[in-house]
């Protein structure tokens, strides 16, 4: 470990570190722009402005010494250099407060800011500005440039998502070189030279259709001046104004951690929170634009009870009454709820059934097995794999984060390892640009064409529905005897060779019978990701959420007179009912044809905890949004409760907390932002569960949008329409053609599509919505044709 | 204590009965103001009659009261309300909570906010000390149960006070008597100022957010102020 001189401070750090992260790692500060942690150093900003010397050796081996005082003597650079790109070296001087560094850094900081338009009043960075800092602490203060200042175009549309402010730019690159760097799409570059230069993206004549994927909005947060912008928070609220929480997200079982800005009770904006073993400082652009919806004129916000054949706003009492007249036995009630409720939400409606000795419990969507039973791989876990076998996942679409770590875990580097008094090291030089990805060690199966597989060594496309068949295979090929199928016998190679394999099993590996998948799963030997149906799925097995036997799992609906239901995942109302309650934000689906209506709080509105798909429990911590008179599960089992005359054992999340305890061995409510795993060992719990399909089936693809952020208009616009993905020899057979409009009834629900014709899927393919189970076929009807363009 | 005294001091009673009165009898007839005088907000426009607000909060958050609530919004080419990129689309001052105390000018960057000399802010209903923006537009007279009582009798706004208003106000008011007078107090800085220029197809149009197609001033939600 070379030792360094920072000014004064002599210091170790590890061989190969920046002076930069020395400086830091001193105690000392430089300003900095273009650097970050999970980027490589480049040296293009030109802040980190310090004056460095280092001892030299003779040919002999000897430091070459000075002769007045026969220490080693000092060979300065000439001038002052860039500390980010300058490796540390053994007796290293770095001086950063200097007058000749001193002087550097705020001749630079006057240059940037030369071209810099200084509106900060009107610029949505302001406040939260690393240029508004750096140069208040490192400038001089005021400006001797009085010529015109560069002009550009201000409001440049990025993506539907994104402005671009050209005049603010600073030209860092962070935003180039991190589109190349971790998700591994090249979609932005530098255009022009010198003052003209500016960043865009290849499509930038045709701008309507410019797509710069699903991790685009991770920019904005990089971006240190306000040249990159979030267009749904555009001008909302200035930065001191917003409501902070950092909370987790709950549109996928990542477990992302995120601030949700809110201001005079709505979300405004969702930025990544930084989270170092799990989504590090990147979340995906559903889960950072997809959130109008909480806020929409649609929301449901006070209670609804039908009257005269209509869905009425009503009192918490008039519910109570509705429900109360219904009068019926606990036996034929069903209580059901979607996977993404939190754990206190859980074991709230555990204890209910219990307390009124119903045995038809649920939550969908999730598989007919727990996924707790292997040995779960994390994060780290994949980031830091010899060998990683994806089956039958998009991750692109199901786990942004998973799919990050993957592509981390190719470059071979992870910088938040190394660890400084400042932590990880703002300027990793064993990062690079265009690093070589270690893409052999990367084997991606699935049943349609995912993104992953353009990065991945091995990858090849399986049939629907032969997953085991697959894994039998590969486990065939890491044995030593070899099948038909050339990339299952490479992946068996690659698990054969390797130390710490992790394999990572999707929605379509898992939809149709995720017992077996697991079991065959567990054989190839490594560590398993499992992905679960549902946001909080990890953590709502390990509770009696699942029907007993000869209970009715969620579909099944014979013998049941009254049904509560959580979530909109309900279709249409079952025949033969006589109570349906439901418990939702939206009305859609079955929610129009309930009798009772009980607001329900979005997952940015409560307290609690959830479980993501490595197991780690996770806080929820609730934003300041206002949803009128909406409610928790708890909440609304305190209506059903109070109106069958039943006592409710958890009334809040304090109560349901303590039993959590016991379970998980943590305390509930110190759970850290970064989140924590179980002290103690956790059984998971399943049932079967139904699915018939009969007649032509599609399979239903997981996307990242979900239906409730599809409600708003921007997303819709830029994701488009719903496809309807069928290869040639299917269309024939169905009798379509690129281009048409159907609308088809799918498992039971109506949905418009358009058709797009790809020879590689190998079945017809359409997203999947709230009613559906991600992975699984469903039947398909053609209700309508509505013409098409051929 | 002897008889001279005491003539003297009704000597002194008797002079100030012929002198002329200080007392007003306001509200009858006006009083007169000092210029330095600061009384209800006034916003003000570029000569060209752009508004000068921004919408970008820094008097709301100088404001030691927490008077003012500002929400902003970006300007199109077919809805262009001030001088930049963005304007106030809601700009509201709690008179019940101003103190009159001007850091909100002070803190303007663009010259938006000057306290004027309305100071008749007397109300029924407490939710009518909410002034929005179109209760402190320059131009208008007077303060809202003012310009309520003269709609109702049909009559232009009587104020009570007469004043010599000090610089920033006078401009204010010259520049919407004569659209082409220079307005000296153009923020030195670029705020404001460089948008007015910029070329017209440069995508503002495209993907300006949803929420922009708002009236000017979008009512407030209900439930919100609790
Ligand atoms: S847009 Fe922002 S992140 Fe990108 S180069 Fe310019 S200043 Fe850097
Ligand atoms: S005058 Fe003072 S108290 Fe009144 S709004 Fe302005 S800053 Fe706030
Ligand atoms: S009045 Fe001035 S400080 Fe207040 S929002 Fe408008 S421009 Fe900004
Ligand atoms: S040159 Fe940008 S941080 Fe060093």
């Amino acid at each position: 470990m070379p030792k360094v001189i920072v000014n004064d401070r002599e210091i170790e750090v590890a061989n190969g570190s920046s002076a930069l992260d020395a400086v830091f790692h001193a105690g000392f500060d430089v300003p900095y722009f273009c650097s970050n942690e999970y980027l490589s150093p480049i040296g293009a900003c030109r802040m980190c402005l310090v004056e460095a010397g280092s001892p030299r050796k003779n040919p002999d081996g000897s430091w070459i010494l000075e002769e007045s005082t026969g220490l080693p003597k000092l060979f300065y650079f000439p001038g002052t250099v860039a500390s980010c790109t300058l490796a540390v070296s053994e007796g290293m001087v770095i001086k950063t407060t200097t007058d000749a560094a001193v002087k550097a850094q705020a001749g630079m900081m006057e240059f940037t800011l030369i071209n810099h338009p200084l509106d900060c009043p009107t610029c949505d960075k302001g406040g939260a500005c690393e240029l508004q800092d750096r140069a208040y602490e490192y400038g001089y203060g005021e400006a001797r440039f009085e010529f015109t200042r560069r002009h550009a175009d201000k409001h440049h549309a990025l993506s539907d998502f994104i402005v671009l402010d050209k005049e603010r730019c600073i030209h860092c690159k962070r935003c180039v070189r991190y589109f190349e760097e971790i998700p591994g799409e090249e979609v932005l570059d530098f255009i022009e030279r010198g003052g003209h230069t500016f960043i865009d993206s290849y499509q930038s004549e045709d701008l309507a259709g410019a797509k710069l994927g699903n991790f685009s909005g991770n920019i904005n947060d990089l971006c240190p001046v306000g040249a990159l912008l979030d267009n749904v928070s555009r001008f909302r609220g200035r930065n001191w104004e917003y409501d902070r929480a950092q909370t987790t997200d709950m549109s996928n079982a990542d477990g992302s951690s995120i601030w949700v800005d809110a201001r005079t009770g709505r979300i405004e904006r969702i930025r990544a929170a930084h989270n170092k073993e799990v989504n590090e400082i990147w979340i995906s652009d559903a889960q950072r634009f997809g959130h109008e919806w909480v806020d929409a004129d649609a929301r449901v916000r006070s209670p609804m009870v039908r009257r005269n054949g209509k869905l009425e706003v009503a009192t918490f009492d008039e519910a109570v009454e509705a429900i109360r007249k219904a009068n019926l036995e606990p036996k034929s009630l069903g209580l059901y709820t979607s996977a993404d409720i939190t754990l206190e939400e859980g074991v709230a409606l555990e204890s209910f059934a219990k307390t009124i000795a119903t045995i038809n419990v649920d939550h969908f969507p999730r598989y007919n097995s727990g996924l707790g039973g292997v040995s779960r791989a994390t994060f780290t876990d994949l980031a830091k794999a010899d060998a990683i076998i994806v089956i039958g996942a998009d991750l692109y679409e199901e786990s942004g984060t998973a799919y990050l770590r993957i592509e981390e875990s190719l470059k071979g580097v992870i910088s938040s390892d190394a660890q400084f008094n400042h932590g990880a090291p703002l300027a990793d030089l064993r990062l690079k640009e265009r690093m070589d990805r270690k893409r052999s060690k990367l084997a991606v199966f699935a049943p349609i064409p995912v993104q992953q597989m353009s990065h991945a060594g091995i990858s090849s496309l399986y049939a629907v529905g032969s997953e085991l068949e697959l894994l039998a295979q590969i486990n065939q090929a890491k044995s030593g005897t070899d099948s038909s199928n050339a990339q299952a016998n490479a992946a068996g190679k690659l698990l054969a060779a390797a130390k710490n394999p992790v394999i990572v099993l999707g929605s379509f590996a898992l939809a149709t019978d995720a017992e077996k998948v697991l079991a065959a799963a567990k054989k190839l030997g490594g560590k398993i990701m499992p992905i679960p149906a549902g946001a909080n799925g990890a953590g709502l097995e390990t509770l009696e959420l699942v029907p007993a036997k000869n209970g009715r799992s969620f579909g099944q609906w014979d013998g049941l007179k009254g049904l509560f239901v959580s979530g909109s995942m309900l279709s249409k109302r079952p025949k033969s009912l006589e109570l349906l309650v439901i418990h939702t934000h939206t009305l859609t689906g079955a929610a129009l044809e309930a009798d009772v209506i009980i607001p329900a709080s979005t997952a940015y509105e409560k307290r609690g905890t959830t479980m993501n798909l490595e197991g780690r429990l996770l806080p929820l911590t609730g934003a300041a949004v206002d949803g009128g008179q909406s409610v928790d599960v708890i909440g609304a089992l305190q209506v059903i409760s109070d109106a069958m005359n039943a006592k409710l054992e958890i009334r809040g999340t304090r109560s349901a907390q303590r039993i959590l305890q016991d379970k998980f061995g943590l305390e509930m409510d110190k759970i850290p932002v970064e989140g924590a795993f179980p002290t103690k060992p956790v059984s998971s719990r399943s049932a079967p569960i139904v699915r018939s399909t009969t007649g032509e089936t599609v399979l239903l693809v997981p996307r990242m949008w979900t239906e409730n952020m599809l409600s708003s208009n921007r997303i819709r616009e830029s994701v488009g329409a719903d496809y309807l993905t069928v290869n040639s020899s299917d269309a024939q057979k169905l009798g379509i053609h690129d281009g048409f409009n159907l609308e088809l009834e799918v498992g039971g629900k109506a949905r418009a599509v358009t058709v797009r014709i790809d020879e590689a899927v190998s079945a017809p393919t359409i997203p999947a919505l709230n009613t559906d189970l991600p992975g699984a076929l469903s039947s398909v009807k053609i209700a309508v044709m509505v013409g098409g363009d051929d | 204590m002897g008889v001279l005294e005491i003539a003297k001091g009704m000597g002194t009673t008797l002079g100030k009965l012929f002198q002329k009165p200080l007392t007003v009898s306001y509200p009858e007839s006006p009083i007169r103001l000092q210029p330095r005088f600061r009384g209800r907000h006034i916003l003000t426009k570029h000569a060209n009659g752009l508004e000068k607000c921004i919408g970008c909060s820094l008097c709301a958050a100088a404001c030691p009261a927490y008077a003012i609530y500002v929400e902003a919004a970006e300007n199109t080419s077919s809805n262009t309300v001030s001088a930049g990129e963005r304007y106030a689309s809601v700009y509201e001052i709690n008179m019940l909570r101003c103190i009159f105390c001007g850091m909100c000018e002070e803190a303007c960057p663009t010259g938006a906010i000057i306290l004027g000399t309305d100071f008749e802010l007397a109300d029924y209903k407490s939710r009518d000390f909410v002034y929005g923006k179109e209760d402190m537009m320059v131009g208008v007279v007077g303060t809202k149960p003012q310009r309520r009582e003269a709609s109702a009798k049909n009559k232009p706004v009587k104020v009570g006070y007469n004043i010599t208003p000090r610089a920033e106000v006078a401009e204010a008011l010259e520049a919407l008597k004569n659209p082409s007078a220079r307005i000296s107090s153009l923020p030195a800085s670029g705020v404001g100022t460089h948008s007015v220029a910029r070329d017209a197809g440069d995508g503002a149009g495209r993907s300006s957010p949803s929420r922009v197609g708002f009236a000017p001033i979008a009512p407030q939600k209900e439930g919100v102020k609790r």
